[in-house]
């Protein structure tokens, strides 16, 4: 996939933001299942919206989305509690929300990623350590371990989403990583 | 599941089938194709995406400690100089794993901080702030000590293996099943979200299920049901939320200096028995201590670390 310029500023500018976004959503709604559901939906919002033009202000923007999407939630909801309709409607949550995890950078980042590696099941551990610390190819992971690839793939699958809800929350994406790769290569003669 | 964790399966499947090297033009195209036809799956694939690129930089870790974690297969690490060193230390865990007592792994947590655990055998244990816990997971063996604090245990299914969990005189033993045992000095208290438990304490016994809640000290044992908010409440501390339900106001201090170094005192006795609620977040004592003298009328004084209450 050719990654377009809309691409990267949600990956950049939006996905860090992910940590307070949970937080926000958790504070302000009662059920826990809901929650995937609702940062998909927030972020289909911010992003159809930023297709027509780019907000300046992406954390305010991600808030009030997250906020509207609510209001629209709770309004249709059978049972509307007055309430938390009240709450969202008068309370900006955005400003208490910035995120200091956000410039999690260097070293940091790098203790994150290991503690995102070691909260994994035993066996996607395995195979997510030998693919990314040994740089082993799927292939090579299968006969390392002597599992069948279609095996290791949907170990891979699942540490996918298990590092990225784990990495996210703590503010964790490529975007930092690349930038960094950006300033070495800058330096270079 | 839900339409979110669906759209979240088929990225992340996506990105595993592309992470293989044999990735074709016409997989490529089936992708682009899937990217194309709704916003929901873009999202979900960039997001996926960047956490998973995010994690190559897990390479700068040293491979000696991958090839140690997955010890059966260190002898057949080729790829790094380090191999020969990761069989030697491989094959010194598997000495120690079989020949010698398990050792015990300590963790603790301070005030105020909260961490997961993930242990050898695929149960979790969150703890909560000022936690201390020793583990011992060995072949037929799974064992937890519960030193102080509190925590919450995702036991991983074992019928064969019993899961224990010590607390002081009070023995918890699972065989699989989410609960959070909480112990201050010799009072324990054991919340149960799913599965059965059995507690244990000087003699006396009793069998927890779902949504059963015991307490445990020196003299006696006793349960009680509760509903499942109310167990949710009790476990707030997982979301970072500290959710006070009708409890005292010198119960409520308790609770908030469990988090915080700076100690909640309440000076005057009268105002002990104080019924409140709320959810609040742990460590901002000082909103709750806002809330005491906007809301209540209440007189807030900070000296050292202390925050004196009084009318």
């Amino acid at each position: 996939m050719m990654q377009t310029d809309l691409d990267d500023w949600f990956v950049r500018e939006i996905l860090p933001l992910e940590g307070a976004l949970m937080r926000y959503l958790r504070r302000n709604w009662r059920d826990a299942a809901d929650l995937p559901d609702l940062r998909q939906e927030v972020y289909v919002r911010v992003y159809e919206s930023a297709r027509t033009r780019l907000p300046e202000q992406p954390q305010a923007f991600l808030f009030a989305s997250a906020r509207n999407l609510l209001i629209d939630r709770t309004r249709r909801a059978q049972i509307v509690s007055i309430e938390t309709l009240a709450d969202l409607e008068q309370s900006d949550h955005a400003v208490d929300e910035l995120s200091p995890e956000r410039h999690a950078g260097g070293r940091g980042e790098l203790q994150l990623l290991q503690q995102a590696l070691d909260e994994l099941p035993q066996r996607c551990r395995e195979v997510v350590s030998l693919r990314k610390i040994d740089g082993m190819s799927q292939r090579e992971v299968a006969q390392h371990m002597g599992i069948q690839e279609a095996t290791v793939e949907k170990q891979i699958s699942k540490g996918i989403r298990a590092l990225a809800e784990s990495l996210l929350a703590k503010g964790v994406v490529v975007g930092m990583a690349r930038a960094g790769v950006r300033l070495v290569k800058k330096g270079q003669p | 599941m839900s339409d979110a964790q669906r759209i979240d399966a088929a990225a992340a499947d996506w990105l595993a089938r592309r992470d293989n090297d044999n990735w074709t033009q016409q997989e490529q195209q089936a992708l682009d194709a899937w990217l194309q036809a709704s916003t929901a799956h873009r999202v979900a694939y960039l997001r996926l995406d960047s956490a998973w690129r995010a994690a190559d930089r897990l390479a700068e870790l040293p491979a000696a400690s991958a090839a140690a974690r997955h010890w059966p297969w260190a002898r057949f690490s080729l790829r790094r100089v380090a191999a020969g060193l990761a069989l030697v230390c491989g094959a010194a865990l598997f000495a120690a794993l079989y020949w010698a007592p398990a050792p015990q792994q300590s963790y603790a947590t301070a005030i105020g901080e909260r961490r997961t655990l993930a242990l050898a055998d695929g149960s979790r244990l969150t703890l909560n702030t000022g936690t201390r816990v020793r583990t011992s997971i060995e072949a037929g063996k799974r064992n937890v000590w519960l030193d102080s604090g509190e925590a919450y245990f995702d036991i991983a299914h074992d019928a064969a293996h019993p899961f224990v969990v010590q607390a002081g005189a009070s023995r918890v033993t699972v065989l699989g099943t989410r609960f959070a045992v909480r112990r201050e000095d010799e009072v324990v208290k054991v919340a149960v979200l799913e599965g059965r438990v059995r507690v244990e304490q000087a003699g006396q016994q009793v069998v927890l299920g779902a949504n059963d809640t015991a307490q445990a000290d020196s003299r006696r044992l006793a349960m009680s049901r509760k509903t499942p908010a109310q167990v949710a409440q009790q476990l707030g501390w997982r979301a970072g939320r500290l959710v006070i339900d009708q409890l005292t106001l010198e119960q409520a201090a308790h609770e908030f200096n469990r988090y915080n170094r700076r100690q909640l005192v309440i000076a005057d006795p009268a105002l002990s028995g104080m019924v409140i609620g709320g959810s609040f977040a742990p460590e901002n004592v000082d909103g709750f201590a806002r809330l005491l003298q906007q809301g209540f009328g209440l007189r807030v004084e900070s000296r050292d670390d202390k925050i004196i209450i009084s009318r």
